[in-house]
């Protein structure tokens, strides 16, 4: 628990050594809430908790860093991170590589993300998705995006193959998404289950 | 600063043996059920076959030796007329195949009602034999779920999608009970 908790210092400590650009708190898939310092030059430190439907010391949490890159119509992000369950039972950390490409309507983005969970082992994981703007308006970047994924990127903590399909909403410095998600839906096996997973994030410039 | 998180992270980490897979056995009560959902922090493998009863649970492998796993699996079996004869022998044949699973715990889960106030009394007459049986076998912890479930004699409306099978409602409920066995 020492070892997690000065990890954690030392990644907030890491972000405030530099010129602090913005604040970015938001939600992944439905459960896993977070925040992060986003400096001028890039860096980004935060923290991720967890919402299960689970017992408090069966949450989870997770600590980040990386460095973003952003040019033109490239933005580049990696991140490592480590998470445990408050228990201590089990711990995951991985790096999480992310390139994205705006060519005019349309975004393309994949993501790769080598992970290692202390029970499962390590697992390559991935995902590709493409998006095309259904409706934009400069003023303010609002816009609707239409996007479809493929990857096996945990949405819980099993590593499972899964299609999106979903809309982004963006506005000013906050974006919606939300995709239904397709498990395994190509196999033809009999666990055929669609989960409706909604992620937003917003920054706060500083 | 990454290296150091990271070299950090691998210093703190260990295999630990409660973290094992758990395993769901069954049939379309179990496949129906989004089992990551419901244990999202656990290791979970959904091992669900559509229109299984419990003389197929030969067919289900399971990929280690020692493991944890929950059973629901009868509701097929019991859509016919069947005497009370017949009823034990069902009941003798459900308790030996259970036995033949190798699991460190087993999680055996009655047989959940269904609309059908008829094929509840044969319902409940196996379960009332497995309950009373399954003490026999050491490794196997029996979840009584039946009466949960239970108004008028039939499923509650509000727990099932179709008579038979859960709603998301009847799926909560059903991981409540079997997380306090846990």
């Amino acid at each position: 628990m020492r070892i997690r908790v000065l990890a954690f210092i030392l990644a907030l400590a890491a972000s405030a050594t530099v010129n602090a650009q913005s604040i970015e708190m938001g939600l992944r898939d439905n459960l896993y809430a977070h925040a992060n310092y986003h400096s001028a030059k890039g860096w980004i430190a935060g923290y991720e908790q967890s919402f299960l439907n689970t017992k408090l010391e069966e949450q989870s949490g997770r600590i980040f860093t990386g460095y973003e890159f952003e040019r033109e119509s490239w933005d580049i992000k990696a991140v490592a991170y480590f998470g445990s369950e408050y228990t201590g039972i089990w711990q995951a950390y991985g790096v999480w590589i992310e390139g994205a490409y705006q060519l005019h309507k349309i975004y393309l983005d994949a993501k790769v993300n080598p992970h290692y969970d202390t029970g499962l082992d390590f697992s390559f994981c991935y995902q590709a998705e493409v998006g095309v703007s259904l409706w934009k308006k400069q003023e303010n970047n609002q816009k609707v995006e239409a996007c479809i994924s493929y990857g096996n990127i945990p949405e819980y903590r099993m590593v499972v193959n899964n299609m999106r399909v979903g809309a982004k909403f963006t506005s000013g410095n906050l974006w919606v998404k939300t995709m239904l998600s397709m498990l395994e839906f190509y196999r033809g096996n009999d666990q055929k289950h669609i989960r409706v997973i909604c992620s937003f994030s917003y920054s706060l410039n500083l | 600063m990454a290296i150091l998180i990271v070299m950090l992270c691998f210093c703190s980490c260990n295999k630990h043996d409660m973290d094992t897979t758990l395993y769901f056995i069954g049939d379309s009560m179990i496949a129906n059920w989004d089992v990551e959902r419901y244990f999202p922090n656990r290791m979970v493998e959904n091992k669900g076959i559509d229109g299984i009863g419990i003389e197929d649970l030969d067919a289900v492998s399971l990929t280690e030796s020692t493991t944890n796993v929950v059973v629901l699996i009868g509701t097929n079996d019991l859509n016919s007329p069947m005497t009370n004869v017949e009823l034990d022998s069902y009941a003798l044949q459900y308790i030996t195949e259970i036995g033949k699973l190798k699991a460190n715990l087993q999680i055996l889960v009655s047989i959940l009602p269904t609309d059908d106030k008829q094929k509840n009394q044969r319902i409940e007459y196996v379960n009332r034999n497995v309950r009373d049986s399954i003490t026999k076998l050491v490794a196997v912890e029996y979840v009584d779920c039946y009466d949960s479930f239970l108004r008028d004699g039939k499923i509650k409306d509000e727990l099932t999608r179709d008579g038979t099978h859960l709603n998301d409602y009847g799926y909560m409920l059903l991981t409540d009970l079997i997380k306090e066995r846990l």
